[in-house]
This record gives C-alpha cells, sequence and structure tokens, in this order.
C-alpha cells in the first residue's frame, strides 16, 4: 500500500487536505471510495477509525482517499460561515480530482452527518454505491445534539444554562453564531442541518445504499430510525460496537466488526 | 502562511506525519513543535492546534502539529483499550519518542539558527515536558503546556486523594448538597464513601497525601525540575474550570516553584473561566497572545543545552 497526502484547492478557493491510500495491486482499477467524515468536533475524535477503514480498503485491493472539509482538520477555513452544502461542494471537487486521476467508479462512504453529505454529493455525482456508518437520519436532531454541547459548556463554565437551546436557536436564525466545544456554529449550518433528511435523500438516489448501525450488544437489532430506512436499493445491517466518535471511556479505532463488514461490502461487485 | 506535508522517519522505520505551517515573508524566527494531546490528532482537540499554528504564523513563527506512532496520519494503530489506561501510557511516556524523532526532523528542515519550541495540550504537555528533559540539542527554546497533567488519569471509580484546594471547594460545596433529597438517599442508603470523605475532611485540614495516594506521576517532578535547573524556558497556561490547575498550583506552584508564577525559566498563567481545551475565542485569543510574546521574549542562544 501506499499512502500519499497533499492538499487541492476547492470552488472557493480554499486549500483541503486529502489523505490517499492505494493499494499494491486495485482489485478494481477505476474503482475508488471517496470517505465522508462526520463535521464538527466528532470528526476530531473518530479520525482514527477512518484512517483504519482507509488501510483496510487499501489492503483489500481498493483505494481509499479522506477529505477534511473547509474549515475541518488541517484544511482552510472556519466553520462559521459553512454548512453542507459547501462540504458537499467540498465532496465533488475531491471526487473530480480523483476523477482526473483515474478512478471513475466511487462509492461514497459517510459517517453521522457525513452521511448526508455523502448522500447529497452522491446524487450530483452519479455514485455507483453509498456507504454510510451510523448516520444522522434527521440533521434536526444532529443540531440538538450540538446544541446540547454548548449547554454542557455553559454548565461547566457558568454553573447554569444562561441560553438554552429555544434562545440559542433564536440567535443562530439572527446571525449570531454559537460555540460548540471550540467550534463555530453559523446559520449557514444550522438552516442546513435543519434541512437535511436522509430517508429523502436515499429515495433520490439511483444507486444501492448500504447503512451500517452499531450496536451495543452482538445480534441486535440496527436503531428504529436507523432501520425504517430499509428500503428497495437500501439495506441496513448492525454490527456490535461503541459509539467512536463521542470522547469516552473507551478508545477502538479498529471497529473491527464496522471494519470487518465493510470491507465485505467493498469486495461484493458494483451492481 | 503556507502549510507543507511533513514526514519524519524514525530509527524504528516508522513515519510521523504532521503539517508543517510557516509563516509569510521572512523565515521563521523560531518555529513550535505540538504533540499529540491525549489520543486527538495533529489538529488538538477542537481545532486547538490549528488556532496556535495560524496565530503563530501572523506572528511569524512557524509550526509543526505532528501525529504520534498509532495516532492521526502517522504510521502504526493504537490498540483498543479503556481511555484511562492509554492515557496512563502516554503519562508514562509513550510519545516521547515521536518529539524526538520529530525534533530532529524539524531541525533539519529548519535553517541552523531557528530554536524549536515544543508543546501540548494535557497529556501532550507532559509528553513535550518529558521530551524536552531528555532532549540536549541547543536548538531546543523551550516547553509550552496547556493545562498539563501532573496526575496520572485516574482509574473510573478510583478517585486519587484531593490535593487541599479541591478538598476546600468540595466541603464548600457540602452544604448546597445537603439541600438534595439526592444527597440523603446516598447517605441513608450507605452509599456514601466514608474513607473519601474522610480524606477530603484531612486534605482540607492541610494533610498532605501520598504521592500515590494523590495520583502524582512520577515523572512530573524531575523532568520539571531538570528543565529548570538547565533554565529551559517553560510557559504553562492553565484553566479554572479544568481538575489539572488545583494539583499543580498546589503540589508544584506552591512547593516547587514558591508560589512564584514567573521565575527565571518559568512563567504560569491562568485563564479563570476556562475550560479545558480553551474552547471560547477569547480565552484562545489571550492565551495565544501570550504564546507569542513568549516566543517573542526567548532570545536566541539562550540556555536550553
Amino acid at each position: 500500500m501506499a499512502y500519499g497526502s497533499t492538499f487541492i484547492q476547492n470552488r472557493r478557493g480554499a486549500r483541503l487536505f486529502i489523505a490517499d491510500e492505494r493499494p499494491d495491486a486495485a482489485a478494481a482499477p477505476g474503482e475508488a471510495w471517496l470517505i465522508c467524515s462526520p463535521i464538527l468536533e466528532e470528526k476530531n475524535v473518530a479520525h482514527g477509525a477512518f484512517v483504519t477503514l482507509a488501510r483496510a480498503l487499501a489492503a483489500g485491493g481498493v483505494r481509499a482517499v479522506r477529505l477534511d472539509y473547509e474549515g475541518h482538520g488541517d484544511s482552510d477555513g472556519d466553520t462559521a460561515e459553512l454548512g453542507l452544502d459547501e462540504w458537499t461542494d467540498d465532496v465533488c471537487d475531491v471526487a473530480e480530482w480523483l476523477r482526473r486521476d483515474g478512478a471513475h467508479q466511487l462509492t461514497l462512504m459517510g459517517c453521522r452527518a457525513g452521511a448526508l453529505i455523502a448522500a447529497r454529493a452522491a446524487a450530483r455525482l452519479g455514485a455507483a454505491r453509498v456507504v454510510a456508518w451510523c448516520p444522522v437520519v434527521r440533521g434536526e436532531d444532529h443540531v440538538h445534539d450540538l446544541l446540547r454541547l454548548n449547554l454542557t459548556t455553559q454548565m461547566t463554565v457558568y454553573k447554569k444554562v444562561r441560553q438554552d437551546r429555544p434562545a440559542l436557536i433564536e440567535g443562530l436564525t439572527a446571525g449570531q453564531p454559537v460555540n460548540i466545544v471550540g467550534w463555530t456554529m453559523g446559520r449557514t449550518l444550522l438552516n442546513s442541518l435543519m434541512q437535511a433528511s436522509l430517508p429523502d435523500l436515499l429515495a433520490a438516489l439511483p444507486c444501492a445504499t448500504h447503512i451500517l448501525d452499531l450496536t451495543r450488544r452482538a445480534g441486535a437489532a440496527p436503531s428504529e430510525g436507523v432501520a425504517a430506512l430499509a428500503a428497495d436499493r437500501v439495506a441496513v445491517h448492525a454490527a456490535q460496537g461503541l459509539p467512536f466518535w463521542i470522547d469516552g471511556n473507551y478508545v477502538d479505532y479498529r471497529q473491527d466488526r464496522l471494519l470487518q463488514a465493510t470491507v465485505t461490502l467493498a469486495k461484493a461487485p458494483l451492481q | 502562511m503556507t502549510h507543507e506535508v511533513f514526514d519524519a522517519r524514525g530509527g524504528d522505520g516508522l513515519v510521523r506525519r504532521g503539517i508543517l505551517t510557516i509563516p509569510d515573508g521572512a523565515p521563521p524566527r523560531a518555529a513550535l513543535l505540538l504533540i499529540t494531546a491525549g489520543v486527538k490528532y495533529r489538529t488538538g482537540p477542537s481545532q486547538l492546534y490549528i488556532a496556535v499554528a495560524r496565530s503563530l504564523a501572523a506572528a511569524g513563527f512557524a509550526t509543526l502539529r505532528i501525529d504520534a506512532i498509532g495516532v492521526g496520519e502517522s504510521d502504526g494503530l493504537l490498540e483498543a483499550g479503556p481511555s484511562h489506561l492509554i492515557f496512563q501510557t502516554a503519562e508514562r511516556g509513550r510519545f516521547v519518542p515521536d518529539v524526538e524523532v520529530a525534533f530532529q526532523a524539524l531541525a533539519s528542515r529548519l535553517a541552523p539558527q531557528v530554536r524549536i519550541f515544543v508543546g501540548g495540550l494535557c497529556g501532550g504537555g507532559l509528553t513535550a515536558q518529558l521530551a524536552a528533559s531528555k532532549i540536549k540539542d541547543r536548538r531546543l527554546a523551550g516547553v509550552l503546556s496547556f493545562n498539563i497533567a501532573v496526575r496520572h488519569t485516574p482509574t473510573p471509580g478510583r478517585r486519587p486523594a484531593p490535593v487541599t484546594s479541591e478538598a476546600k471547594a468540595t466541603l464548600a460545596a457540602y452544604p448546597r448538597k445537603l439541600l438534595k433529597a439526592q444527597t440523603w438517599k446516598r447517605i441513608v442508603s450507605g452509599s456514601v464513601r466514608i474513607g473519601h470523605v474522610k480524606r477530603t475532611l484531612a486534605a482540607a485540614a492541610g494533610k498532605s497525601h501520598t504521592a500515590e495516594d494523590s495520583g502524582v506521576n512520577p515523572l512530573f517532578i524531575p523532568s520539571f525540575t531538570s528543565l529548570l535547573k538547565r533554565k529551559v524556558p517553560q510557559l504553562l497556561i492553565f484553566s479554572g474550570n479544568d481538575d489539572r490547575w488545583a494539583p499543580f498550583s498546589d503540589l508544584i506552584l506552591g512547593p516547587v516553584l514558591k508560589g512564584a508564577r514567573e521565575g527565571p525559566a518559568h512563567t504560569v498563567k491562568f485563564i479563570a473561566d476556562a475550560d479545558h481545551h480553551l474552547c471560547l475565542p477569547e480565552w484562545r485569543d489571550e492565551a495565544l497572545g501570550w504564546i507569542a510574546d513568549w516566543m517573542r521574549d526567548v532570545p536566541n542562544g539562550r540556555s536550553g543545552a
């Protein structure tokens, strides 16, 4: 396998960091996976899991490329004025770079809010397949998860909540950004998440989608919201593991079962 | 500013990967090497290291944000396991060789007169301190830490004996706690840890516990004092809303530094409201200003070897 990394410029002129894991001998030349991480701090916490995934895919003969959206990771920018539209553009820009480099059959893989971005990009790119890990099903729910982090910071600092959730949303709507554990969430991200619905996005996709959800117990069914996504072209699978995008009492970048299930998917022929 | 992908291969054959940020215009006056905080990769928790690199570039300094082996983009893969056990391996110096390898690679990359600071957040700050105590290169300019950990990360459910200021804070909260029904339920059910209450009362009365009881990392004081003796400049930034301040204040600032926040080779800064990652922009701006000023004030050729 060969690891490479570089910066490319997105359509807004910001430099995006890209990591490229190439197999020694490609099982299917012209095929590549483009990995769309979660957003904000979930991206940082989960980073190791995507490095592991990309290495496992490359070891299995599939090229895997990861990108840092603008305002994330090693890329330029600040998240204050950005949202799902801009990050979907980033994925499309990297896909274009990949196509110029000979990768014409793309699997878009996304985790958490990255699944929303992958599904949006897949529709625009005519992707061959979408794979989602533990996706955010409704963007609105994710907004509430993010705002909860702000409330936790308020409790730590002020020992009370000075601005509750409705007040934060009101402020955001009026253009006042909110700090989410060091990240800036602005109106652009709020609006794009509030409108994002994974069922709607998947319904519009012509390609197959595989969703892998994490369960705490082996053999348990996926969560209700994720299970409900199953449809003609949408297969839902479960794999045992712990949420690796949240700082917790256990560190596991291997995510063995999730990884094994994903590599198995990668080996299956594209339809 | 420009950003370069930076590789540092060690004698073990493994590659540590990072991003080197270089200021525009004149060559950098000095550089800062930032190492993995806990197990967070080179952007730092909540992009803290990104903020540092951008701010320092504007002030004319270079920054290398490097991943330790097994973390982020570097070779290897961190083992799965309970967080506290993995953090404790870092606190015992697991990532020190990564700093040493990156330091040499950075020294080779930059002009010979450019001096290099090492630093990090929490366990990253400790890694930098431990590495600096081993690096004898004259280009070592100083050590920066945010919320450095004097104690080992505790095993869940086994709290270390509190230091005096922690105990006093706990006691101050008792009257409020006694008004809560939940507290009385715990007292009646016998789930209150009498041993911990006793330790708290003893600590509040000024009784010191053994280093082992207090969970102090035995590597902290020797490495810290060796840097003081060598007059390697150290900037230590702490947050008031963070568990690292009280142990540092009671166990190091008082007995070792005699309460002096400024000394010939050390500066201790404190942001009262800040949290562990300095999440709010005003806290970051304050800290970033201190860092740039401190790096400017360390003259070329000052002892560090």
